[in-house]
């Protein structure tokens, strides 16, 4: 651990984190019990053969719970991070190459959502449960709402990017060559463009990650009865006198999850540009 | 560099100031100072407006209503020394208690009570317990100080239910051209057993003991209403002394129970006329207008067991919305019990079976899937109730979605009748269930669409029948024929489980809660001997 | 330079201007009647009655007109008045201001007591043992989540140890009692610690490759010397952009951290709006901090314009 996590050791270890959660999460159908199961005749139980973390105050197995919990965990950081690529991609794109009025009007809208706390923003958002949002899925809605500002270091980032290398000689070529805009835009600048991206893909995933437990934990985010990591620590308050591992186990999870895709994201930042701090 | 130095100035003063507030250290010699819970700061103190459970709390300790309900909820005379009830004229003239005083020594009369309902009555004021049940009211008169005539169009033999309002001073609260906004919520001034000293909003309420009350000085010398949202942090309160008396959740209260410091506490826990309730909505969905398809999601909920294994035993099936421990209740009809078997044989008779082996059942092509509506509460057991049926539901055939929404949100859909079945908890004063189930009642309370001649003529008799016998037959007849067709299942009446410190004395808690009666702390005695 | 600076000011007011319409636009979201109140028992609120207070408080007017009038009003300092108990909006915000400042002022002069030396420390010998465990250390701690943190320390010296208070602040109005802002602050503050020490570190390394540094290190000064003499000097323009850029994120911890700690400031009040959909108190805190954040980044912008000789040329 002494190691600096800047090293392209950095990108192993979070891809063996997230890939590990990953797993578990993702084959916990195959192996855990039904987390949503309840069994009235084994209430608060404390861990055994037939259930390794006991069971909560419906007789639900808390093993389960955990590993779907970062079912959903784990799909709300990618989905939003993908959400988040899809907007501020283009954006920032558009904004950095067409300079002007474009990216005057792209960089206002960034410093505007920038300044409002993305976790207000996202609570107020979710307060308000505004009719567009209501029959959408819990973690899609989630996602959708964590774009809404995650995809602003996303566009700054493209944004850079693309001013940095439109003036490159080959763009130069290229529109000497009489190819349009969105060409040059889509085979010349986004490949270059596109693999930093990731670095910044990468921190919105764990940031999602992050928020999204931090609003269920206040209980605004995905509803019960599907669990949540952050709705296991919530729980956790009240019952913390009859075990440890209640807010322990789901928060390591919680702690890997956010750690492995920061990890990646700066493995990816290095093997891009080793100068970089 | 210059701007950090005078930075680390201003932050080491801010803790210096952090370290030097001056503290509050109760010693022994102190007076009876008794701390009980609140959960939320009351909506405002002007007593009568915005009122939530919170200001009536406030509000019937800092000053007096003309009547008020004992813990047998009995309506006993407070500042009305006796009245006349008047079936033939419809009215009811109340005679004042003379020589009682203001805090601030002017006398209580009669003015004060037509300026308390005038203003009750502006839709300003926002009043939602007692503005709408005083519809009927058309005439108050006060023919001299110490009388007060109020004229119905019609009047019920429950219509001093909304005398328990609060009566505010008019000589202080008459002068603020906004309620809200004025002397009156800075600082209320009543004719109660406890004055008001101050508020520190999000944390106290703080009184002191009224030396001129006209029923004799309360024992306690004052009384800290603390407020704590959270049950978690109030339970941390309770064990560490900072709180002498609160309603626990079930939970809580066990491990409470269990805990080293237990026998500093008295356990107790009480009825109350509250019911978690699930309203089907009969109409505009292709499930519930049938009454055997709410028997049969009846039947799969095993409510003793939940009782018993979640809800630590605190609580009770209810047969219909009227409360097992009430002097309402019909012997003769008994709530239905858990029997999965009958509650699938019952949806396989109306129709509903799962033809494709999906697991949930279909009927002309519609999956019998539904939403549970909830409101969003802080409290763990509300959201394991919902779980509990849903999957109790999943288990017999259903496709169940749980919808935990925000009270406000909740309140708009319920209004669209746009839901499939509606939980939330009731609270009753009295046995008139006009508004939950009458036909004419659905801009009120009956949001099920129920709608049938023979109820609303039980539900007319209960509301206008004078004659004891005939109300309570009437009553019964009521509770046949919500038993028979379910249009609204009473799951659990709740009971509050209450923890005190064991020095404090004289607790009684009524069905409306232990500080919601006519006792509550101005007859709270505080003793440091061990009982 | 002028120039600069005022169309600095310029498009900073444009966006002030589009926050309040973004925190507009949330209020529209809003579904039905933000006069709905919580009520324990039966709704007993006749149509009329809530028409009448509809019309009260003017949500049956054109959104344009609204905003007109909601525009008009913040510019005189008018927030609008709460839902729930028809307080001012501002009088909420300002009596819970000093518990929400306090937290942060304390936390931000920890992040930089704390992360200054920390970096610092890497920037001496860049690559040492120090600077990779210190590396490591605040890394491994910036992904600590808030509320877990807050749960596992108010377990450990609260109900275990019993040294600290478990939550509230202590009995007192306006600023808390320090042992009731120990926790909070502590919480606020480790998650900057890696972010600002490699900010520190990174532009102490690079400020130190100037050319006034290289001929101080050719005249025989210590690297340690050179750091403090020149490195700060020149490194403390860029740190002070980074205070403008905190802001967001700590008030976003406070959120968390006061309604863990039952702490009575602005994230308390904004957690409880947002439970009872107190739409005015929502969107005033919304619009707040907002303002804040941006006067922190302008700040920062300026600072840095005005201070910073290569940027004054630029």
């Amino acid at each position: 651990m002494a190691e600096r996590p800047r090293r392209p050791a950095a990108l192993n270890r979070g891809l063996a984190l997230v890939l590990a959660l990953g797993g578990v999460a993702a084959l916990a159908p195959l192996w855990a019990q039904d987390p949503l199961r309840i069994d009235l005749g084994a209430t608060l139980e404390s861990p055994s053969g037939a259930h390794w973390l006991g069971t909560d105050a419906l007789g639900r197995d808390l093993t389960a719970r955990i590993a779907h919990g970062g079912r959903v965990s784990l799909s709300i950081g990618i989905l939003t991070s993908l959400f988040s690529l899809a907007i501020g991609v283009p954006l920032g794109a558009l904004a950095g190459y067409r300079g002007g009025w474009t990216d005057a009007t792209v960089s206002r809208l960034i410093e505007t959502i920038a300044c409002v706390p993305s976790l207000l923003l996202a609570i107020a958002l979710l307060a308000m449960s505004p009719a567009l949002l209501r029959g959408i899925p819990d973690v899609l809605r989630v996602a959708l709402v964590l774009a809404f500002a995650g995809w602003i270091p996303v566009a700054r980032y493209m944004r850079g990017e693309f001013l940095r290398l439109k003036s490159a000689v080959m763009v130069e070529a290229a529109r000497a060559a009489g190819a349009s805009d969105l060409r040059i835009m889509v085979r010349h600048l986004l490949p270059s463009a596109l693999a930093p991206v990731l670095v910044t893909a990468s921190f919105a995933a764990a940031s999602a990650i992050l928020v999204e437990a931090a609003l269920s934990f206040l209980g605004l985010g995905v509803q019960p009865p599907q669990p949540t990591w952050g709705g296991l620590l919530s729980d956790a308050r009240e019952q913390i006198d009859r075990g440890w591992w209640l807010a322990v186990v789901p928060g390591l999870a919680l702690y890997g999850a956010v750690l492995g895709f920061n990890l990646i994201g700066e493995g990816i930042r290095d093997l891009l540009d080793p100068r970089a701090t | 560099m210059k701007l950090g130095q005078r930075l680390c100035w201003i932050l080491a003063l801010v803790c210096l100031a952090a370290f030097c507030a001056p503290a509050e250290a109760p010693s022994k010699d102190e007076p009876r100072v008794v701390q009980m819970h609140i959960t939320q700061d009351p909506a405002s103190l002007s007593l009568i407006g915005k009122t939530d459970l919170n200001s009536e709390i406030v509000g019937m300790r800092l000053t007096d209503a003309l009547v008020q309900y004992d813990d047998k909820l009995v309506i006993r005379p407070l500042l009305a020394e006796s009245w006349e009830f008047s079936e033939s004229d419809k009215t009811i003239t109340f005679k004042l208690r003379e020589n009682v005083r203001w805090h601030d020594g002017e006398p209580v009369t009669s003015a004060d009570v037509v300026f308390t309902i005038d203003k009750l009555r502006e839709p300003e004021t926002e009043n939602l317990p007692w503005a709408p049940a005083l519809d009927k009211l058309v005439r108050l008169e006060a023919p001299d100080e110490h009388t007060v005539v109020a004229t119905y169009s019609e009047i019920k033999p429950d219509a001093l239910d909304a005398w328990r309002t609060p009566i505010l001073p008019e000589h202080i609260a008459g002068q603020d051209e906004d309620l809200f906004n004025g002397r009156f919520v800075e600082h209320p001034i009543g004719c109660g057993p406890f004055k008001f000293l101050h508020y520190i909003r999000g944390q106290e309420i703080v009184m002191e003991a009224n030396d001129d009350y006209w029923g004799g000085r309360p024992e306690i010398d004052r009384l800290e209403l603390k407020i704590f949202a959270d049950q978690q942090t109030a339970y941390q309160a309770m064990m560490t002394g900072d709180l002498h008396i609160m309603v626990m959740a079930a939970n809580l209260w066990q491990q409470a129970r269990e805990s080293e410091q237990a026998a500093a506490f008295e356990f107790t826990s009480y009825k109350k006329y509250s019911v978690y309730i699930l309203g089907w909505n009969q109409l505009n969905n292709p499930f519930f207008g049938d009454a055997r398809m709410r028997r049969a999601l009846v039947l799969a909920l095993d409510r003793e067991s939940f009782i018993a294994n979640v809800a630590g035993g605190m609580a009770h099936v209810g047969a219909t919305t009227f409360p097992p421990s009430s002097d309402w209740v019909a012997p003769d009809v008994e709530p239905y019990g858990y029997d999965p078997d009958e509650a699938r044989r019952l949806l396989e008779e109306v129709g509903w079976v799962d033809t494709d082996g999906d697991g949930v059942r279909e009927k002309n092509g519609q999956r019998l899937a539904f939403t549970l509506m909830v409101p969003k509460s802080s409290q763990q057991l509300t959201s394991w109730i919902a779980d509990w049926q849903q999957q109790s539901w999943v288990d017999i055939g259903a496709d169940v979605t749980v919808d935990q929404l925000e009270w406000q949100t909740l309140r708009e859909r319920r209004k669209e009748r746009n839901f499939h079945v509606l939980a939330q908890t009731l609270q009753f004063t009295n046995p008139d269930m006009y508004d939950l189930y009458h036909s004419s009642a659905t801009d009120r309370y009956n949001f099920w669409g129920n709608n049938d001649p023979e109820i609303d003529r039980l539900l007319d008799a209960v509301r206008y029948t004078f004659d004891p016998e005939q109300r309570l037959a009437a009553m019964h007849g009521v509770q046949r024929w919500l038993h028979d067709h379910e249009p609204v299942t009473a799951v659990f009446f709740f009971d509050a489980p209450l923890i005190y410190d064991k020095r404090l004395r004289g607790v009684r808690p009524s069905p409306l809660g232990y500080a919601a009666s006519i006792h509550g702390p101005r007859e709270w005695r505080w003793s440091d001997e061990a009982s | 330079m002028l120039r600069r600076i005022v169309s600095r000011l310029a498009t900073g007011a444009l966006t002030l201007l589009l926050v309040t319409l973004l925190v507009f636009g949330l209020i529209q979201l809003a579904p039905g009647d933000p006069l709905a109140v919580q009520d324990d028992g039966m709704e007993r609120l006749s149509r009329a009655d809530r028409a009448a207070l509809a019309a009260y408080y003017g949500f049956d007017r054109p959104l344009s007109a609204q905003y007109a009038s909601w525009l008009g009003r913040l510019l005189k300092g008018d927030l609008g008045t709460s839902i729930r108990d028809r307080r001012p909006v501002l009088e909420k915000i300002a009596e819970r201001l000093p518990v929400t400042l306090s937290l942060n002022a304390l936390a931000l002069f920890l992040i930089v007591a704390l992360s200054v030396p920390i970096g610092a420390a890497a920037a001496l010998n860049p690559g040492s043992i120090a600077d990779r465990w210190s590396a490591t250390a605040t890394y491994l701690l910036y992904a600590v989540p808030i509320f877990w943190a807050a749960l596992l320390l108010q377990r450990l010296f609260a109900v275990r140890l019993g040294w600290l208070p478990l939550y509230g602040s202590g009995g007192v109005t306006g600023i808390p009692r320090f042992a009731n802002m120990v926790l909070p602050v502590v919480c606020l503050t480790y998650g900057g610690l890696a972010y600002v020490s490699r900010f520190v570190r990174a532009n102490l390394i690079e400020s130190t490759r100037f050319e006034t540094i290289l001929s101080a290190r050719a005249r025989g000064l210590t690297r340690f010397t050179i750091l403090v003499r020149h490195g700060f000097r020149l490194a403390a323009v860029p740190m002070l952009t980074l205070a403008g850029f905190l802001i967001p994120a700590l008030f976003a911890g406070s959120v968390i951290v006061e309604t863990v700690f039952q702490l009575p400031g602005l994230g308390w009040l904004f957690i409880d709006a947002a439970y009872q959909r107190d739409v005015p108190v929502l969107l005033g805190v919304t619009l707040i901090s907002g303002t804040a954040a941006l006067a922190g980044i302008l700040f920062a912008d300026l600072t840095y314009a005005l201070a910073d000789p290569r940027v004054r040329r630029g």
